[in-house]
């Protein structure tokens, strides 16, 4: 029920970057290397944890989809989650996108004259 | 930096193994613990910051990586916390249902040891001797934590996964509630009534009217702190036993 209720809402901050994240490696995205692309994109290192909770609350939206692998070594014998886009998040993006282009749609590019203040 | 030139990464990095992750000492198997009870994929979790932390070992030394884990683990916490608390809605349920049946029953259940059966009249005061006080505190705190642990024990096992968050609530509910004994014990409904030259006049403290409190300050510990801490443990006993099994299932497989 909770969950339904806030599809309804657009995506925040993070929740857009994870996704946009999974979309650059989708199918092989996992919790690390989402971790690196946002912290990239963002410019500054978010946490683990805060990578975790994200992932787990867009997989529990119907945005993503996860495969567990087999166990790794070099995760202490545990298996790793590899995430996928789901036909939801595609749409999701995609609106996000239109939104973004309207929101710019009606800003002068550099260089542009200033259309006020002039005599 | 100091940096081995065989291996052009540094020294204390060349004595970890590559691709391993560092071993885990007592204290963080104890963290990794709670983040089992935390998290709702604790394999998850726990392999990312596995795995981070032997690429931190591997780039920079054991010593940076084990800084770097505790670092990660110490900031998933809360937000584990808060994370589970807002999707888990059966969670904070379980937690306040035990809440509330934890004082309830404090209250229903007499304790025949406990300070509530030291009346103290206004017509014959007598106070408890410090001796009697003690043991009676003692006695009743060290009931209160036993009781503390299991209802701990009973909330996490009724919640089906991130098993400690609706503890974490649980021990906070009861370290804000209980946390007025660290100050006063009540002494019954009375009224302490001194005689002085035939004229008598009322002491009250506190801010329950007709009690009698005697202040205990080594009792904030034991509920302001101890209480919590109590009912965090009893979580956890469930929760390394569930692992416990699951391990023990999935070998058996």
């Amino acid at each position: 029920m909770f969950y339904k209720i806030e599809d309804m809402r657009a995506l925040g901050g993070l929740e857009l970057d994870v996704l946009l994240a999974v979309a650059g490696n989708d199918g092989e995205a996992h919790g690390l290397l989402v971790r690196a692309a946002v912290s990239e994109a963002r410019g500054r290192e978010i946490s683990v944890g805060a990578t975790y909770t994200t992932l787990t609350r867009l997989e529990a939206k119907g945005l993503l989809a996860s495969r567990t692998t087999d166990p790794l070594p070099v995760r202490g014998g545990r298996s790793r989650k590899e995430y996928r886009l789901t036909a939801a998040a595609h749409e999701a993006l995609a609106a996000e996108r239109d939104r973004a282009a309207r929101r710019w749609a009606g800003v002068p590019g550099p260089g542009a004259e200033p259309g006020w203040g002039q005599a | 930096m100091n940096t081995d030139p065989a291996h052009g990464r540094n020294p204390a990095a060349a004595r970890s193994t590559p691709g391993q992750p560092p071993s885990a000492t007592r204290p963080r198997r104890f963290a990794e613990l709670v983040l089992t009870g935390l998290a709702a994929d604790p394999d998850e979790l726990l392999g990312d910051l596995a795995e981070g932390a032997a690429g931190v070992a591997a780039a920079r030394g054991a010593r940076a990586a084990r800084s770097w884990w505790w670092g990660q683990a110490a900031r998933a916490t809360p937000r584990l916390v808060w994370h589970g608390l807002r999707r888990r809605p059966g969670a904070v349920l379980a937690g306040v249902g035990v809440f509330i049946a934890f004082v309830v029953l404090s209250d229903l259940i007499p304790v025949p040891f406990g300070t509530n059966t030291q009346a103290y009249h206004g017509d014959s005061p007598v106070p408890p001797t410090t001796n009697r006080v003690l043991w009676d505190t003692a006695v009743t705190g060290l009931a209160m934590l036993a009781l503390g642990a299991l209802a701990g024990a009973a909330t996490a096992a009724l919640a089906r996964r991130a098993r400690l968050v609706p503890v974490v609530l649980l021990a906070v509910l009861l370290g804000l509630t209980y946390s007025r004994y660290a100050f006063y014990i009540v002494y019954g409904p009375a009224r302490l009534v001194h005689s002085d030259g035939g004229t008598h006049w009322e002491l009250e403290l506190g801010t329950w009217s007709n009690d009698v409190v005697v202040p205990v300050l080594w009792q904030l510990p034991t509920m302001g702190l101890l209480l919590p801490l109590a009912t965090m443990l009893g979580g956890l006993a469930v929760v390394s036993l569930r692992r416990r099994r699951q391990t023990e299932r999935a070998g058996g497989a």
